[in-house]
């Protein structure tokens, strides 16, 4: 297996780790799914993780989340978007998972910049404190 | 870095629910990526493969889309004969699944089409000289492969 990546989760000032806790409470579909594209991403350079190109399973966002970028993966039925940042050399934290219904993201945009911008606020201040690493 | 250990996977796995999943998910994104990759590398566009495999370009599409999981094993096998590779369908234990799928790579998931892997095997000729009731010197030759080959001879056959 050749790992590329370190990705890593937001943890929150309580010590709760994001995709810890998300994974824990996902569906056998929702952690089999993650599972699986996380892997495909590891073993990839970023210059491939926007293949296939008829249904990447990333992408850069633009206008009110311009700077993040999203996961894809399709798992009950919803198509599931965590969401993230490079934080470093082949590194990506996922900051939270949002999904999208109808074409639109949940939480709106709008709604959902502030809690990135904030998140990786903390970040930026500690990243050992504010993150933790996920196995892929 | 990261990388799960084998263990914990295996761990998971033991979730039913879990593993027919993770079996499904990993065979539909291998087959999309491996189509899409294989097709660019050969520099066709999707209606090309389609014409190739007497497809429409939809369905090439569709196959090219990781989250699309109602193929069959016919229409696998007839976009791998129009990329010139092989197909391999069969039911495995799931140490040997895992085995198969540890590197998803773009290297490991690159299939070399058969002229690839054939054609470009030199040559060696055996040449064997012999003599029919005529007395025509005859000249024959073969590949390694032990194809009979036309030898690039312009006295193939002469009166002695």
């Amino acid at each position: 297996m050749s790992s590329l990546w370190t990705f890593k989760g937001f943890r929150s000032e309580g010590g709760e780790r994001l995709i810890r806790e998300w994974y824990k409470n996902a569906s056998a579909d929702k952690k089999a799914k993650f599972s699986v594209t996380m892997k495909f991403l590891d073993e990839r350079p970023q210059a491939d993780w926007s293949r296939p190109a008829q249904k990447p399973r990333f992408k850069m966002l633009s206008h009110d989340l311009a700077g993040y970028g999203e996961i894809r993966f399709f798992a009950d039925n919803v198509q599931q978007r965590p969401i993230g940042k490079f934080t470093g050399k082949n590194e990506f934290t996922i900051l939270y998972f949002a999904i999208e219904v109808g074409n639109k993201l949940r939480p709106k945009p709008k709604a959902l910049r502030p809690i990135l911008d904030e998140r990786m606020q903390l970040i930026s201040s500690d990243k050992e404190r504010y993150t933790h690493e996920w196995k892929v | 870095m990261s990388g799960k250990s084998k263990a914990e996977l295996i761990k998971e796995l033991r979730d039913k629910e879990f593993r027919a999943s993770y079996v499904t998910s990993i065979l539909a994104i291998v087959r999309a990526f491996q189509i899409e990759a294989l097709r660019l590398k050969r520099t066709w566009n999707q209606s090309r493969l389609g014409i190739r495999s007497k497809k429409p370009q939809s369905e090439i599409s569709r196959l090219e889309n990781p989250d699309y999981v109602n193929c069959t094993v016919k229409t696998l096998a007839d976009i791998a004969a129009a990329l010139d590779v092989a197909l391999i369908v069969k039911f495995v234990p799931f140490s040997r699944f895992l085995q198969e799928f540890e590197d998803v790579s773009p290297e490991a998931l690159d299939a070399k089409s058969f002229s690839e892997e054939f054609d470009s095997t030199p040559i060696t000729p055996t040449v064997s000289i012999g003599s029919t009731a005529s007395q025509n010197v005859v000249i024959t030759a073969s590949t390694s492969f032990g194809q009979n080959i036309n030898p690039r001879i312009s006295i193939a056959e002469t009166q002695i």
